[in-house]
């Protein structure tokens, strides 16, 4: 296999060795200085990151032949190997030497390994390095008290794992926000019920064309009883508020983001889900126009909950942190859990302080609901998935308790959490739950 | 000269007062697209060159570019039910 070609036919579910090193030099080493290292002990050619940056501004340009790419900011090298050559007294010589910390192969993180995919995990690997100094890939943790969810005869294992189907809540008279990419008002699942609609895209309506927006309001309020299928939604009788602030590409400009939020507010909506964002990168801090604008929502009685982003690759021991907006000391973070309650393996991680922690997990693997007409229903995978089932479960607590709003409605989100397991930084105050009476939980 | 998307963030203290941020922004070249009283967020565009301008307009509390925020699911596991 060469250091350039993906494997046909291979998954990103098992690691694939490239045929290229990862090689972690020496802390604070200047970059001449590794660089005259890495030629001296393998006598191939030595590129930093930024020459290829700057040999192609729209998209860097990787070295085909034998070479190693330094990415200075990041203290370590890709040993770019294209040919069989024979180099084991070379790495023996590498590994020996004082100036390499660590090293070991590269593997494919993609499945469809573009020379963009290769660059972006050059980079994923140099912020785990410095994330976690622990370059070695390995198992992913498991958890030990599996959450019990019976088949999907009534309902999805999602609405069985925070004991939705148990409540006996709607979310009547709440009003529930969704800032997406929009909703199909003429699902059938959804006749009859509350809906208030606002696109926020320049020259597209609300009518979701992309699915995802359908896709999480059916999640967080769909029909207890839709017809051919089974329940999907928590609050199957919230006001629901559709914010269309992502495109139908399913990208959208934070000026209409904004707009959204100030609209979910100005209506008076309890809660909003927003699973959108970015990834920041390790170290980063928030953003205070989102922690201004929670502050205020807070201020108001409106609890802003967030996808904590997908960019993890867990399988690879790659845990990125938790992305913008989500990453706002006052907007609560959602990670994604599997059936099995472990976490998600694209779920990012509470590695940032101040707002950057993980708050809290909810179902986000092999989810059921609602998808534009005519598709109907359909299943994704994403923290985005898992966002909105926290959300329905805040409605559920709003209408138990008028007093459940804003901080209050946080922390009884937080308090009525169960332990699954899970790490702090994976699953926050653990598994989202319904409030469900005593006796519902009896057998 | 290149025109920027632009987020302005309003001092709290200001807020009841907004209106006048904004005619101050306008006055100094800003084009406002959104004022959003709720959450204290002024939208709109400027040429680089009235950034700085911008910034010192009283009651400005951060000005940044606009940014792109994207949907957060990971892949389909299953096309139709």
């Amino acid at each position: 296999m060469t250091g350039s070609d993906t494997p046909n036919g291979q998954t990103t579910r098992s690691p694939v060795p490239t045929g290229s090193y990862i090689v972690q030099m020496r802390p604070n080493m200047k970059t001449s200085t590794a660089a005259k290292k890495l030629k001296s002990l393998s006598s191939m050619e030595v590129s930093t990151a930024s020459d290829l940056l700057t040999a192609s501004e729209s998209q860097p340009e990787l070295p085909s032949n034998d070479t190693i790419v330094l990415f200075e900011k990041l203290n370590i090298a890709v040993m770019n190997m294209t040919s069989e050559q024979p180099a084991t007294a070379m790495m023996s010589a590498m590994e020996a030497d004082a100036d390499i910390k660590t090293m070991r192969p590269e593997f494919y993180l993609f499945a469809s390994s573009s020379a963009e995919d290769r660059y972006a995990a050059w980079v994923r690997e140099g912020l785990h390095i410095l994330a976690d100094g622990a370059p070695a890939i390995g198992r992913i943790d498991s958890r030990a008290d599996a959450i019990r969810v019976a088949s999907e005869d009534a309902s999805t294992w999602g609405i069985q794992a925070v004991h939705a189907d148990l409540s006996t809540y709607s979310g009547r008279g709440i009003k529930l926000a969704v800032l997406d990419t929009g909703f199909d008002l003429g699902h059938p699942d959804f006749v009859g019920r509350n809906v208030e609609a606002r696109s926020f895209v320049a020259g597209e309506p609300v009518q979701d064309v992309n699915g995802h927006g359908t896709h999480c309001i059916g999640t967080a309020a769909g029909s207890r009883d839709p017809v051919g299928v089974i329940r999907y939604g928590v609050a199957y009788e919230a006001d629901i508020y559709a914010g269309k602030v992502l495109s139908d590409s399913g990208s959208g400009r934070e000026s209409g983001i904004f707009a959204g939020m100030n609209w979910a507010i100005t209506e008076g909506c309890e809660v909003i889900s927003m699973s959108l964002g970015r990834s920041t990168a390790v170290g980063e801090t928030f953003d205070p126009i989102y922690e201004d604008i929670a502050v205020s929502a807070l201020d108001a009685g409106c609890l802003i909950i967030a996808a904590a982003g997908n960019e993890s690759q867990r399988q690879f021991n790659f845990i990125a942190p938790v992305g913008a907006p989500a990453n706002s000391p006052s907007i609560m973070a959602v990670a994604a859990i599997d059936e099995q309650s472990r976490v998600a393996t694209f779920s990012c991680g509470g590695i940032n302080s101040e707002g950057g922690e993980v708050n809290i997990a909810a179902p986000g693997v092999d989810i059921l609901s609602s998808f534009p007409m005519p598709r109907r229903h359909g299943r994704i995978n994403g923290t985005s998935m898992a966002c909105p089932h926290v959300a329905g479960i805040a409605a559920l607590l709003a209408q138990s308790d008028r007093n459940l709003r804003g901080r209050a409605l946080w922390e009884a989100l937080r308090r009525t959490a169960i332990d699954v397991g899970l790490p702090i930084r994976d699953g926050g105050a653990g598994l989202v739950q319904a409030p469900v009476p005593p006796a519902a939980l009896i057998g | 000269m290149s025109a920027r998307k632009l987020v302005v963030m309003v001092e709290r203290a200001r807020r009841d007062k907004i209106a006048d941020v904004v005619t101050a922004l306008t006055q100094e070249g800003m084009t406002v697209e959104q004022q959003l009283d709720s959450i204290g967020i002024i939208t709109g565009h400027a040429d680089d060159t009235a950034v700085t301008a911008l910034e010192g307009v009283e009651g400005v509390q951060s000005l940044r570019d606009d940014g792109i925020m994207h949907a957060l699911d990971s892949d389909e596991t299953d096309a139709d039910m």
